[in-house]
């Protein structure tokens, strides 16, 4: 009676979120109230428990990375970085296209993915707009390149920061790991584009000196600031490697960062705060406690029991059903929510199955499915959905089937690779 | 003193007015927003000059501010471009009319409230369903500081 509350609760909270009828964060406050209110968790679990409660490092982590975000985003860094790469490209609508999508991926795999979009995609608007050319090729190809760049580290997309602290991953980890397979993804990606956008190339020569006359000197009006956050982002980046000699979790250190930043800012916290998502923060909190509850009423552990039977122990098929059946549902439901749920069972599946040493490659594979499979969909991912939104309000409307006739392809290319890359890796040469 | 004793008649436009002619009632300096009421006298939205002048920013500024100092000088001159082809509506904020409108019965408390409020230098006075006039900012603060 009990687990049936739990899964129902569960379900019905799921099915909200994901037909978006109500928004996400008051599912996830009312789904944990209710757990809460019934007691298949308890304040103690909810609040204090690693298990069964809130992950505070993931919290800590996503708030102490919005923070430094933050200051960085009031610098003009990123729009320096974007014109001039596009004067650079003298005007050349592919190469600016490809400059764009390298910058958001190297910048996606340092901070989160939404914020990267946040940056690059209004000045993407500009450049398309002085080369008299839509952006909505440009826009899409950025969103899938922070998903593809994101996969890189443990900090470059939420379903890492999830993966690492509940699989006890670290930074060096998912460099060592999944950083390999994402340049080559990168490769095959820009590739991609180049063939499925090769239309929207047009050079226009006669616009190229107003894309010139544009002068991004005057975007960085805040150059002690910059580099004071250059200097502690660098900082908190080598901390995350050294986790293997400072042994300080990725929260603390980028608690530290965000605090230190604040500290060297020199001047009022709060232009800075704002760009804190709070709603983010409470969703994923609400998330913790329901999952919670699942894990308390032992739902995890049946269906990690069922898992293990239906592919007879075999981590080989594990994987790869794993990183397909991933791929697919974080295309048709926001990925957070899904990682959440799956990394207790995933868990589970990692202490259960023989051979526990190589069975991390289960981590990588539930990390590659539901990063890469985010690029389906305009929903698949919150970078997806943040690029819509800037988009939408700057004129151009992207419809769901336009970004899936591009996402599904690269999902395709992108998941398919990785499979072999996991087989290769992992069970041929192990 | 209630709202209807303090309000005045602003310059009214329909929905589907021009945006420009919008824009050029709003360049008075006298004017600090304009009714925009549709045909059965409901109101469609108070149009102050300041959402005249957000309209007229490209979007990327308003989503990326240091973008603001990369434009060259030139740029200023096609900002009125913007306007073409626009209506007068299409230059409302998408909440426009929440906030920005008084009962005609409202102490000047309720007015001053709803103007802090909504942040707009014009409120919209409205009877039963149909919009009878405006207070503004400077129309209220006369009233509020006469001894």
């Amino acid at each position: 009676m009990r687990d049936a509350v739990v899964v129902s609760i569960f379900v019905l909270a799921y099915t909200l979120i994901a037909t978006e009828w109500v928004h996400r964060v008051i599912v996830a406050l009312a789904g944990a109230g209710l757990m809460l209110l019934f007691r298949f968790v308890s304040a103690q679990d909810a609040f204090q428990s690693e298990r069964f409660g809130i992950d505070w490092n993931v919290i800590f982590l996503l708030f102490g990375m919005m923070v430094i975000v933050g200051v960085l985003r009031h610098t003009g860094l990123f729009e320096y970085i974007a014109i001039r790469s596009a004067k650079r490209a003298r005007g050349r609508p592919f190469r600016i296209m490809v400059m764009l999508v390298l910058i958001t991926a190297v910048a996606s795999a340092l901070l989160d993915n939404v914020t990267t979009v946040l940056l690059v995609a209004p000045v993407t608007l500009l450049i398309a707009e002085r080369l008299g050319l839509s952006p909505i090729p440009m826009l899409i190809s950025e969103a899938m390149a922070s998903n593809i760049g994101g996969t890189a580290t443990l900090i470059g997309d939420p379903p890492n920061i999830l993966i690492g602290s509940q699989g006890g991953l670290s930074y060096i980890d998912f460099l060592v790991n999944l950083a390999p397979l994402v340049v080559v993804l990168m490769v095959v990606y820009i590739l991609a584009i180049k063939l499925m956008f090769r239309r929207s190339f047009v050079y226009k020569p006669e616009r190229v000196v107003e894309l010139m006359a544009l002068d991004e000197r005057e975007s960085l009006r805040e150059r002690p600031l910059m580099v004071r956050a250059l200097v502690i982002l660098g900082m908190v980046t080598a901390a995350f490697v050294l986790h293997g000699v400072l042994h300080y979790e990725p929260s603390v250190v980028a608690l530290l960062g965000a605090g230190v930043l604040l500290l060297v800012a020199g001047r009022e916290p709060w232009p800075f705060l704002r760009e804190v998502e709070w709603h983010t923060l409470v969703f994923f909190a609400g998330l913790f406690v329901m999952v919670g509850a699942l894990v308390k009423a032992g739902v995890v552990s049946s269906l990690a029991r069922a898992a293990i039977r239906a592919t007879n122990g075999d981590v080989l098929i594990a994987v790869l059903l794993l990183v397909w059946v991933s791929a697919i549902l974080s295309a048709l439901v926001d990925n957070i929510p899904y990682v959440a749920t799956m990394a207790p069972l995933v868990h589970e599946l990692v202490r259960a199955l023989p051979g526990s040493a190589s069975t991390t490659v289960l981590w990588w594979a539930l990390a590659l499915g539901a990063d890469l499979g985010g690029n389906a969909t305009a929903i698949g991912a919150s970078a997806n959905v943040v690029i819509l939104g800037i988009a939408a309000r700057g004129g151009h409307r992207i419809r769901f089937l336009e970004f899936a006739r591009y996402g599904v392809v690269v999902t395709l290319l992108t998941v398919g690779l990785s499979s072999i890359y996991l087989w290769i890796r992992y069970f041929v040469l192990a | 003193m209630k709202a209807r004793d303090v309000m005045i008649s602003p310059p009214i436009v329909g929905p589907d007015a021009p945006a420009t002619e919008a824009a050029r009632l709003l360049a008075d300096p006298e004017v600090r927003g304009l009714l925009v009421v549709d045909a059965d006298e409901r109101l469609a939205g108070v149009l102050t000059d300041a959402m005249l002048l957000r309209f007229l920013l490209p979007p990327y500024v308003a989503e990326a501010e240091p973008l603001a100092g990369v434009l060259e000088e030139e740029a200023a001159d096609a900002l009125w471009r913007r306007l073409e082809g626009k209506r007068a509506s299409d230059l409302l904020p998408e909440d426009g009319a929440e906030n920005a409108e008084v009962n005609s019965e409202a102490t000047l408390i309720e007015v001053a409230s709803a103007m802090v409020e909504a942040d707009v230098p014009m409120v919209a006075v409205r009877e039963d369903d149909r919009v009878v006039g405006a207070i503004t900012l400077n129309s209220l603060l006369k009233q509020l500081l006469t001894p």
